[in-house]
């Protein structure tokens, strides 16, 4: 038959584009995603639906491209086939593709609203997040719930957010750096700041990730559902040292929280006396 | 007549700096450009070398290194703030000015006028001004290297206040405004090359050339010129509005409250989102730009090879044209968590679903001519080939960034390395390769040296795969991009022998392309001697002299440009 | 003993103040150039006490690193803004010639080091004449150091300095500066590190160690304004005269 005419460069990169489509698809069951502690399963959802879908595009159209590099390598001067379009196949193949990318899109759409948009879940567990070279403030409101007013300009060695000692409502914010302390199912409200460069609060585990931009506070909201500790990052490039700019979450029970709170508290009001000593 | 007349006209030989410096003809030029570009590739492709020495070992001593670069690699240990410089730019060297140069400036000067039949550009001497000028912003890039604080260092998408504020980072000091310059010069190139290319390509074409007829080739550079021309002015303002938040103390960029060294920063009332919009509203055509004409060049490259014309001949122009005017609805989808409102997130989002029908379509097309076609293996075929399967993978991984909620775990990590090293990057670069290699024999008149361009392809496309490929499982893992050290962090120390894996083979694909450049110069002087048509191909450019002489005088000869088709 | 009158004190919350101009009344003229030690040289000695309660400075949480948080595991580190020695003076208080000395030809002393060792700076307050090299090192295996002066007359400077491999020489990067301030040095990478390099234009200068004496050697006969600087407590100038190879005394009290 012709096949033994066929030159071997064409049975060389058609079985290339086989061991392409192998490799890549085996490596891809391995799990990658970091394990989920949020609720945000979803993102998960959806991610493994483009996976499966962009999986078997991926391995059909590597699969028959090899196929047809193989099958339609000839170097002999004979005619080829003469194929200069057709439209009821072309309209097929666009308009199978526009309504997928359409369905993808749309499901993206309305996730995307449930996570980013509408109201923030009530009796959440509200944290500030302000981000510097390179390390995370982390700020709590305190028993009173209620942030302090800050100011740049106080902003000293002993006063990493500028807060204002004159204002009540700072007297009991509690600040710690690269510790984020939640509440296992309770929802979190993180209002991301910055102090000087953007920033990217970062959350592997939580497929959590946001900008922190000066000049501006953006809200994000998600529950911990799992009791642990995890890593936070800066996803951002934000300097020479923003690959040290790793931070902890730790997920707590109510208790364990409230007693930790505690302990913060206290040492936050000490080096409070400290600071407004030194004025 | 007429043919004849400009025959006479330019007949007298030209010294040698008219005739290969200061030259206005466009075959020149663009080969200029091409040879400026493969110079900018190796240094950019060296500090991509560095990149992935350290990532796969990070912070260790090369003792070497340190004598070579005293103060970034004080003691052969990579500084952080020098790696930050190295991606920096390796990004917009390789993008601004190796990609774009070589495939719009390179392909677009050399091709356009010989495969549309006209004698040469519409305005000649624009043509060298825009070659002169992106040399100089090539040079003032270079000099960022020399800046006493290194060079620009804040990415190769400079966001501020990064970029602006001087002490965020040693690169943001005069080095930043090296880059600044550079890219100012870069855009006003473009301007003019594009105006160029658009005016030609409307004016110029030879009697019957219609846009129906025109080839795929000159259809995307037609459509990236207008890109250029509407996109580019963009970031010609942010560049200056960032020189001056720099410089001469405006605000565009800056807020109030900004704290850096101990004080309070002078500035109130700029937003750093402002500058992602102007930034992105360039950058992404720029994508695009970079993709379209390696798949013009990919199609007629197939239609040759496969002995078939190209399928849906209307359906790639409409796709090519679709994706041109999608490309400016989509730049959002870089800033889908940089704090922008949510609900031009979705905006963004749909845009970006709908531009992957038109590149499906592109890649169902290319599958089509490969049926029932007589492939023959040329090194450029091979090339060609290799963008089909490196274009569908980037394209696909592009649905998961496209899509906004997925976006939130996978934005600034390796996934989005990966997905544009693939898509854009990779597409461009085995487009260069592939137009190269196709096109060499008519700007030299000599064959390129078949095997060493195999070996050059098999272990481009292999260590190609190797190399990015596995980004996407470092991503998916969150693995952010610009890290220094990965190592760092806890979840990210487990998958260090994958990047041992990446760095030897980018240090193979790496050594891969010294042999192309052998190859390319050894045969610029030794190849073999090759016809007018070497390959057999259909395009009017094959119907001249290989090379053409000056103002295409092999179809004068022959009484005139043939009619096309 | 201590002396004095013309003496003025002032206290600024900022670390960066800037040495105040010479003012009249004590700019003797300096006819020796003191380009080696003249023969003639005095010496002044002192002490600087402190009055008042002695704020307790904050323990540094280093838990950001790992390796520098074992390494004060057993002797936490505490802040080095304050430190009050137990004779009741202060360390860490650099005391200059602000005004009467003619520096012009003298030669800036040997190279002083910066360390930045198990994340700290050592020592917290150097003091250096202009054209004086500091080697600024980096003692923490594995650990990034950035260096990052915030000087107001000089130009700035911000380096990262990644920790030498263990057993390997630490990396040393050499750092000099043209014209005389308090530069405050902070590392943006551990944020609880804070260290002063005081420039002065002359060679005239000591810094007070955990018994609170200084020592200023070399010195022309004649009268200059002596100041010492804290960066918590602020300034305080005397005036002194010394004669041909006297060696005089010279104490401070600060608040």
């Amino acid at each position: 038959m012709k096949t033994s005419a066929r030159p071997k460069e064409g049975l060389f990169l058609g079985l290339t584009f086989g061991l392409i489509v192998v490799l890549g698809t085996v490596f891809f069951f391995k799990k990658w995603l970091p394990d989920l502690a949020s609720d945000r399963v979803e993102i998960d959802h959806l991610f493994y639906t483009i996976l499966i879908m962009t999986g078997i595009v991926f391995i059909l159209v590597q699969g028959i491209t090899g196929y047809f590099i193989w099958r339609y390598s000839d170097p002999t001067p004979e005619r080829a086939v003469y194929l200069s379009h057709s439209r009821s196949l072309e309209i097929t193949w666009t308009t199978v593709t526009a309504l997928l990318m359409l369905a993808l899109g749309v499901w993206g759409l309305s996730l995307w609203k449930n996570v980013t948009t509408g109201n923030a879940p009530s009796k959440a567990l509200a944290v500030e997040i302000t981000g510097q070279q390179f390390q995370w403030n982390i700020r709590y409101p305190g028993p009173d719930s209620k942030f302090g007013r800050v100011d740049p300009h106080l902003i000293s060695d002993d006063n990493a957010l500028g807060l204002d000692p004159k204002d009540k409502a700072s007297k009991d914010d509690v600040v710690v750096q690269d510790d984020l302390y939640l509440v296992v199912n309770r929802p979190a409200i993180v209002t991301l700041r910055s102090k000087d460069v953007i920033h990217s609060f970062f959350l592997p585990n939580f497929r959590v990730k946001q900008d922190a931009v000066p000049g501006m506070s953006i809200d994000t909201w998600f529950t911990p559902t799992k009791i642990g500790d995890y890593e936070i990052a800066c996803a951002q490039f934000c300097g020479l040292g923003h690959y040290t700019m790793r931070g902890m979450v730790h997920v707590l029970s109510q208790e364990q929280f409230d007693q930790k709170m505690k302990e913060l508290g206290h040492v936050s009001y000490q080096h409070h006396l400290l600071t407004l000593k030194g004025e | 007549m007429l043919e004849v007349q400009g025959a006479h006209a330019v007949h007298h030989e030209l010294g040698f700096f008219r005739k290969y410096v200061w030259s206005l003809d466009h075959k020149v030029i663009g080969i200029q450009y091409l040879i400026t570009s493969f110079i900018v590739a190796l240094v950019a492709g060296a500090l991509a070398m560095l990149i992935r020495l350290n990532l796969a070992w990070p912070a260790h001593v090369w003792p070497l290194l340190g004598k070579i670069f005293p103060h970034a690699m004080e003691g052969g240990v990579m500084k952080p703030e020098f790696y930050a410089s190295l991606f920096t730019m390796h990004g917009t060297l390789m993008v601004f000015f190796f990609l774009s140069i070589a495939l719009v400036g390179g392909f677009g000067n050399y091709l356009i006028p010989l495969q549309i039949g006209a004698r040469d550009m519409a305005f000649p001497f624009l043509n060298a001004l825009s070659y002169w000028t992106v040399l100089v912003g090539i040079l003032v890039m270079f000099a960022s290297f020399f800046a006493p604080t290194g060079a620009a260092a804040a990415g190769w998408v400079s966001y501020p206040p990064l970029s602006a504020l001087k002490d965020a980072i040693p690169g943001s000091q005069i080095g930043q405004t090296y880059w600044i310059v550079g890219m100012v010069f870069f855009i006003a190139s473009f301007t003019m090359g594009g105006l160029n290319f658009v005016t030609t390509i409307l004016n110029l074409r030879a009697k019957g050339m219609t846009f129906t007829r025109l080839p795929l080739t000159t259809w995307t550079i037609f459509v990236v010129s207008i890109l250029g021309i509407l996109a580019f002015p963009a970031l010609t303002a942010g560049s200056i509005m960032l020189l001056f938040d720099r410089h001469f103390g405006t605000s565009f960029f800056l807020p109030a409250g900004l704290y850096m060294s101990g004080q309070v920063q002078p500035h109130e009332g700029g937003s750093p989102l402002l500058w992602q919009h102007l930034f992105w509203f360039l950058g992404h055509p720029e994508v695009y730009i970079l993709m379209l004409p390696p798949m013009g060049f990919t199609s007629d490259i197939l239609s040759t090879f496969t002995r078939k014309p190209i399928f849906g001949y209307i359906a790639m122009v409409a796709s090519v044209l679709a994706i041109g005017a999608l490309s400016f609805v989509v730049w959002g989808h870089h800033m889908f968590l940089s704090g922008m409102n949510p609900y031009l997130g979705m905006f963004f989002t749909l845009n970006t679903m709908i531009i992957a029908v038109p590149s499906a379509v592109k890649t169902f097309n290319w599958m089509a001519t490969l049926w029932g076609g007589k492939i023959r293996f040329t090194v450029p075929m091979l090339f060609a080939l290799g963008i089909i399967s490196i274009f569908v993978t980037g394209g696909l991984s592009g649905i998961f960034l496209g899509s906004s909620p997925v976006d939130i775990h996978l934005h600034d990590t390796y996934f989005v390395i990966a997905h544009f090293h693939f898509v854009m990057a990779g597409a461009a670069l085995f487009g260069v390769f592939a137009a190269t290699t196709l096109w060499f024999p008519k700007m030299f008149g000599r064959m390129m040296n078949e095997p060493l361009g195999k070996i050059h392809f098999w272990f481009t496309f292999i260590a190609y795969y190797c190399v990015f490929f596995p980004m996407h499982y470092l991503g998916m893992n969150g693995m952010m991009r610009r890290l220094y050290d990965p190592t760092k962090y806890e979840y990210l120390r487990a998958d260090q022998p994958i990047n041992v894996f990446i760095s030897i083979s980018a240090f193979v694909l790496g050594a891969a392309q010294l042999v192309f450049m052998i190859n390319f110069f050894w045969s610029m002087f030794k190849g073999k001697k090759a016809g007018n048509n070497p390959w057999e191909a259909n395009g009017l450019e094959w119907t001249t002299t290989s090379p053409p002489s000056a103002r295409q005088l092999g179809w004068a000869r022959s009484g005139g440009v043939p009619m096309a088709l | 003993m201590l002396f004095i009158s013309g003496c003025s004190q002032s206290q600024t919350p900022s670390a960066s103040t800037t040495p105040a101009p010479a003012t009249s009344e004590s700019a003797a003229p300096v006819a020796e150039a003191p380009a080696a030690p003249s023969p003639d040289a005095a010496t002044i000695t002192g002490k600087v006490s402190f009055q008042g309660a002695a704020p307790s400075m904050k323990t540094v949480s280093m838990s950001k690193e790992s390796s520098c948080d074992s390494a004060h595991k057993a002797k936490p580190q505490h802040e080095e803004t304050v430190v009050v020695n137990p004779n009741k003076t202060l360390r860490y208080v650099f005391v200059y010639v602000k005004s009467g000395a003619n520096a012009a030809n003298a030669a800036p002393p040997a190279p002083l080091t910066l360390d930045q060792k198990t994340c700290w700076y050592t020592p917290h307050l150097l003091g250096v004449m202009v054209g004086q090299t500091i080697n600024v090192v980096n003692s923490d295996s594995g650990v990034l150091h950035n260096i990052h002066f915030m000087p107001k007359s000089n130009p700035p400077l911000n380096f990262g300095q990644p920790g030498p491999a263990p057993g390997a020489t630490p990396p040393s990067r050499s750092v000099v500066f043209h014209k005389a301030e308090i530069i405050p040095v902070k590392c943006d990478v551990h944020s609880w590190m804070h260290a002063v390099v005081a420039v002065s234009d002359n060679p005239y200068f000591g810094v007070t160690d955990e018994t609170g004496n200084f020592k200023i050697t070399g010195l022309p006969p004649g009268s200059y304004t002596l100041t010492a600087w804290h960066e918590k407590y602020g300034t305080q100038d005397i005036q002194v005269k010394v004669g041909k190879k006297e060696k005089k005394t010279v104490n401070f009290t600060l608040k």
